[in-house]
């Protein structure tokens, strides 16, 4: 075989595999990103006395699988610059399917304006091996929060409803039934649609299943930074 | 996926990145490998913009795992397990982090991927900003997951590829029986990247004449 020729000729050639191509679209503005995407939501909650009546009410007006429940464990860990801005990045994992892999989600800032029928907020989730947190930790984030979220998933087409209960741990990563702690007295409901960032406006999707849910559960536009400002016994 | 090892080649005088791995080619056709389409790398440095609170990192793309992006802090420590194997919105999810760390430099890797018996064996150039740098040669042996065990084929394979005698150890990252991860061969990478051209020693001396010829008798 003459290698000389075949190495030449094997160089010139185009491979045809271009990683950021396939990941990222170009258009007339620059290089758009596709992996971000818009999450539309409401949210409310329910008392736990009322949540089997919930339950009962979902099961009625969800697509006709059973729900789905599932344990998550979520770290959020935030970086502050010099000029004082801050990102923060959320891990989750599955403790019910602990194959699954982890999750790095980046949540961008929420926007309730005045014109919009629900809340909306940017996101991009990645799925990733176990020690994204030490990698993170690596990087300069710190760990802020750590909760449990543990309910069930139901879904109504392309519309996600999570019923779940926010827990916190008495110890750092003992997430046995005995070593958690119920943050409130209710359970948090939310209704969401994940889109591509730009497309359509799934609100009125959103605000009819909605209303179909009152009045076992009001979900309204919840602004989560009126509720920190505000200070609320027992939130 | 086995132990990956990659290795650097030392230009001899006056040798271009391309006459050598014009050489490098003849050197693995010589085994009997046979040409198995091309691979691809492409590495990114991420700079810290505050380097007194957060750290340098390393991506890691490649045609091999095309969903794939591998990502490691900047680090020489070699025990510590800081590489993350990511789904590729992994790009998406940096561009918002350009505040905080901002890709400064690009490396990329592309040749020829070769197949003998249970070997895969990729030579490419390395190169960064349009200028070559460097021609690695990856070595992956894919039934074992413990480079202590099949060091003996590494080496002499490695040994006739190299026109050099290698370590007889494996790299420090995979000694001890540790089981190989995909990080390992990140590290290899981004160490390779990282190191600068001026610091191209530490090699072994080529083999002698006779110990090639010795070599090719067995062979």
């Amino acid at each position: 075989m003459n290698s000389g020729k075949m190495g030449a000729a094997g160089l010139d050639q185009e491979i045809g595999y271009n990683p950021i191509l396939t990941a990222t679209v170009k258009n007339e503005q620059g290089v758009r990103d596709v992996g971000t995407l818009s999450e539309y939501s409401l949210q409310g909650s329910v008392k736990d006395e009322f949540v089997e009546d919930v339950k009962n009410r979902l099961r009625g007006l969800c697509d006709n699988v059973e729900c789905e429940p599932f344990i998550d464990h979520e770290i959020s860990y935030s970086l502050q610059s010099s000029s004082g801005n801050a990102v923060t990045m959320r891990v989750s994992r599955s403790l019910a399917q602990s194959k699954m892999p982890w999750q790095l989600k980046y949540v961008g800032a929420l926007e309730t304006g005045k014109n919009k029928s629900c809340l909306m907020r940017n996101q991009v989730t990645v799925g990733c091996s176990e020690n994204v947190t030490s990698f993170l930790t690596e990087l300069g984030f710190r760990a802020d929060t750590e909760f449990l979220s543990k309910g069930y998933l139901y879904r109504k087409g392309r519309i996600k409803v999570v019923l779940s209960k926010l827990c916190k741990m008495k110890e750092p990563g003992q997430h046995q039934e005995q070593n958690l702690l119920p943050l409130t007295k209710s359970h948090l409901v939310e209704v969401s649609v994940t889109t591509l960032t730009g497309g359509e406006d799934p609100g009125p999707d959103l605000k009819h299943f909605a209303e179909m849910l009152k009045p076992q559960v009001k979900l309204t536009k919840v602004d989560h930074r009126e509720i920190q400002s505000h200070t609320r016994p027992n939130f | 996926m086995g132990v990956t090892v990659v290795f650097q080649w030392e230009l001899v005088d006056g040798q271009t990145h391309q006459q050598a791995i014009q050489e490098l080619h003849g050197r693995i056709n010589n085994t009997g490998a046979v040409q198995e389409g091309k691979f691809y790398y492409e590495s990114k440095f991420y700079q810290a913009s505050d380097s007194a609170t957060t750290r340098d990192f390393y991506t890691l793309k490649t045609s091999e795992y095309p969903v794939t992006v591998f990502a490691r802090v900047d680090d020489s420590t070699k025990d510590k397990n800081s590489c993350i194997q990511c789904d590729s919105p992994m790009e998406s999810l940096l561009v918002k982090l350009r505040e905080f760390f901002t890709p400064k430099r690009t490396f990329e890797i592309r040749g020829t991927r070769f197949k003998l018996a249970d070997f895969w064996i990729r030579p490419g150039i390395v190169t960064s900003s349009g200028s070559n740098k460097c021609v690695t040669i990856e070595i992956e042996y894919t039934p074992s997951y413990f480079a202590d065990d099949c060091w003996p084929l590494f080496s002499e394979l490695g040994s006739y590829i190299l026109n050099r005698q290698i370590d007889d150890k494996p790299p420090t990252l995979m000694e001890n029986n540790k089981q190989f991860n995909p990080g390992m061969m990140v590290q290899q990478y981004v160490e390779i990247f990282s190191r600068k051209a001026t610091t191209q020693a530490n090699f072994q001396q080529p083999m002698k004449q006779e110990q090639i010829q010795a070599y090719n008798t067995q062979m």
